[in-house]
C-alpha cells in the first residue's frame, strides 16, 4: 500500500462538475507534480486534499489508514429531486398567476425566471460535529503553502512560524488554576523556548535567519514565500502541499522558492505541488500527475508524461506551454 | 456679562457635552460589536432583523430619535423619562452603535479569505483565529472610519439640545436670549474645534501606533 491515497475525489460548485473522479497515491518522500491548465480542478484536488475545501465523495488513506471518508453525492441527487419539485412547483404556481392576471408575458419572461431560479449560489455542503473535528484532526497531517503568501501582517517572521505551535502547545498545557502553578508556568517557558529555537532553525533552513523581526511587508516576494514554507513546517504535517507557490513571483524570486522546495525533498518531506513551472516538475517531481477537465489525464514519471504523453491533451498542453516559452 | 462669566458657564455646560460623547462611545462600541455580529450571524432571521433595525437607525435623523427616547415612555407606556441625560445617552449609543456596527462589518468583510485559509491549516480554532489574526487586523483597516465618525459625536452632541439637556449650545442659547447678546453662540465653536482637534491628535498617534504593518 501507498504511503498516502485518495480515491474516488468528486467535487461539484452548485451544478459545475470540478473534480469527476480522481485517484492519486504517493509515497514517502516522493515529490508529486500536479500540473495542468486553469480550470482543470488542480488547485481543488490539492485543497479537498488537505480539507480546505470538503469533496461531496472521497476516501482518503494515510499510512493504510482510512483518515477520512465521505459520500454526499447520493444524497445530493434526492436534494437535487427535492429542488427540482420545488421549481416545478414554483413554475406551475407562477404559471397560474400569469393566467390568472391575464398578462402579456411572453414565453421568454418566463423561462427568464426559470433560469434565474436555477441559478442558485453555491452553499458549502452542511457537516455534523464528528465529521468536523475529524477534519480539524485530519488537517493536522497537512502543511499548505498558498500562492498569495497568506503570513499573518501584523506579526513578526518569527511569531508568524511559531504561533500555531504555541497555541498547540497551550490547547494541551494545563488550564485555569493549574497554569498559575510555578512548575506549569516553568514547563511552558522551556516549551516556548524550545519552539522558538525550532523556529529559528526553520527560518535558517530556508534562508531567512537574519529577518526574525522583520514584518512580512519588509520582505520580497520570495522570501515572505519561504517564510510560509517554515511555519507550514513547524507543525511537522506529513505531507506539505504547495498551491502555485511561485506564481505570484518574478524568476528570481522563484528560483529561490524552488531550492527551497528542492531541499526539503532531500530531507525526505513528501510534497505535493501544484505548479505552472515545467522545468521543476521535469527536475524535482518523482511523479507528475496532468489533470484536465476534472480528471487525471495522464500520470506518471516525468520522463513518462514530459517526454512521452500518450494522451492528445497532454501532448497539446505541453505543446502550448513550450510555445509560450518561446514567444517570450 | 463678561467674557469669563460666560467662559465658565461654557465650560460647565462641557461636562454634559464630554459625559453625553464618553458614555455613548463606552456603550456604542461595545454594542456595535453585538449588532455587528447579529447582522453577519448565518442564522438569516436574526441578520434580517438586524439589518432592519440599521435601516430604520441609520434612515432616521438622530434628533427625532432623541425626541421618541425621551418623550416615548411617557407616551406609550405612562412612564414619563425624567433624565434627560439618560435620555440623549441612550439615543445617542443606538444610533451610534448602528454606525460602528456597520464600521465593523466593512472591516471584517474586507480581510482577505487566505488569512482565514492559513488559520486553519494551522489548526486554529475560529476564537484563536477571530482573537489573534482578524481582529488586530480589523481594528487597524477601521481606524480612520472610527475617527472620522467619533469626531461627528462630538458635534452631533450638540443635537441633544432638542430635549433641553444644558450642554453648550443650549447654553450659549440660554444666555443669547436673557442677555442681548449674541458673540457666546460663535463662541461655543472655539470648544468644538479645541475637542476635535485634540481627537484628531489621539487618532493620528492610534495610527501611528499600528503603522508598523501593512495589511
Amino acid at each position: 500500500m501507498s504511503f498516502y491515497k485518495v480515491q474516488n475525489v468528486y467535487k461539484n460548485f452548485g451544478d459545475v462538475k470540478v473534480l469527476k473522479g480522481i485517484d492519486i497515491d504517493l509515497e514517502e518522500g516522493q515529490v508529486l507534480a500536479i500540473i495542468g491548465s486553469s480550470g482543470s480542478g488542480k488547485t481543488t484536488l490539492l485543497r479537498c486534499m488537505n480539507f480546505l475545501e470538503i469533496p461531496d465523495k472521497a476516501d482518503i488513506y494515510l499510512e493504510d489508514n482510512n483518515i477520512f471518508s465521505i459520500d454526499n453525492l447520493k444524497e445530493d441527487i434526492e436534494n437535487q429531486e427535492d429542488i427540482e419539485n420545488q421549481n416545478n412547483q414554483i413554475e406551475q404556481e407562477e404559471v397560474q398567476k400569469t393566467l390568472a392576471e391575464d398578462s402579456q408575458s411572453s414565453d421568454i419572461d418566463l423561462q427568464d425566471k426559470k433560469d434565474k431560479q436555477k441559478k442558485k449560489k453555491y452553499l458549502e455542503p452542511k457537516l455534523d460535529k464528528t465529521t468536523k473535528s475529524l477534519i480539524r484532526q485530519n488537517r493536522a497531517h497537512f502543511g499548505m503553502v498558498f500562492q498569495s503568501f497568506n503570513l499573518f501582517p501584523h506579526f513578526n517572521v518569527l511569531k508568524n512560524v511559531t504561533l500555531a505551535a504555541k497555541l498547540k502547545y497551550k490547547s494541551t498545557a494545563p488550564k485555569g488554576f493549574k497554569a498559575l502553578t510555578k512548575e506549569a508556568k516553568e514547563e511552558k517557558k522551556q516549551a516556548y523556548e524550545e519552539i522558538n529555537k525550532k523556529a529559528v532553525a526553520l527560518l535558517e533552513r530556508v534562508g531567512l535567519g537574519e529577518k526574525l523581526k522583520s514584518y512580512p511587508c519588509e520582505l520580497s516576494g520570495g522570501q515572505q514565500q519561504r517564510v510560509a514554507i517554515a511555519r507550514a513546517l513547524i507543525l511537522e504535517p506529513d505531507i506539505l502541499c504547495f498551491d502555485e507557490p511561485t506564481s505570484a513571483l518574478d524568476p528570481e524570486l522563484t528560483r529561490e522558492v524552488l531550492k527551497v522546495i528542492k531541499d526539503l525533498k532531500k530531507d525526505g518531506h513528501t510534497m505535493i505541488v501544484v505548479t505552472h513551472e515545467m522545468e521543476f516538475a521535469k527536475k524535482v517531481a518523482d511523479k507528475v500527475v496532468f489533470m484536465a477537465d476534472g480528471v487525471v489525464e495522464e500520470e506518471g514519471t516525468p520522463e513518462e508524461v514530459f517526454s512521452n504523453p500518450k494522451s492528445e491533451k497532454t501532448k497539446a498542453f505541453l505543446l502550448e506551454s513550450e510555445k509560450s516559452i518561446d514567444e517570450d | 456679562m463678561s467674557f469669563i462669566d460666560v467662559t465658565k458657564q461654557m465650560l460647565e455646560a462641557a461636562q454634559y457635552t464630554l459625559g453625553l460623547f464618553f458614555l455613548t462611545l463606552l456603550f456604542a462600541i461595545p454594542l456595535g460589536v453585538i449588532i455587528c455580529a447579529c447582522a453577519m450571524s448565518k442564522f438569516k432571521p436574526l441578520s434580517y432583523v438586524t439589518h432592519l433595525f440599521i435601516w430604520i437607525i441609520r434612515g432616521t435623523p438622530l434628533m427625532l430619535q432623541l425626541i421618541i427616547v425621551f418623550y416615548g415612555p411617557g407616551l406609550i407606556l405612562g412612564i414619563p423619562m425624567r433624565e434627560r441625560f439618560l435620555a440623549a445617552v441612550i439615543a445617542f449609543s443606538i444610533n451610534y452603535a448602528a454606525y460602528f456596527a456597520e464600521i465593523y462589518r466593512g472591516g471584517i468583510l474586507a480581510m482577505p479569505k487566505g488569512q482565514y485559509e492559513a488559520c486553519k491549516v494551522l489548526g486554529m480554532s475560529k476564537w484563536q483565529t477571530n482573537r489573534l489574526v482578524i481582529l488586530p487586523q480589523v481594528v487597524k483597516r477601521i481606524t480612520p472610519a472610527m475617527s472620522n465618525e467619533v469626531i461627528t459625536l462630538v458635534k452631533d452632541t450638540s443635537l441633544a439640545n432638542i430635549i433641553g439637556l444644558a450642554e453648550i449650545i443650549m447654553t450659549a442659547k440660554n444666555i443669547v436670549a436673557t442677555k442681548a447678546i449674541i458673540w457666546p453662540l460663535f463662541y461655543t465653536g472655539v470648544f468644538y474645534l479645541i475637542f476635535g482637534g485634540l481627537l484628531t491628535l489621539f487618532f493620528k498617534w492610534l495610527e501611528k501606533r499600528t503603522d508598523y504593518y501593512k495589511a
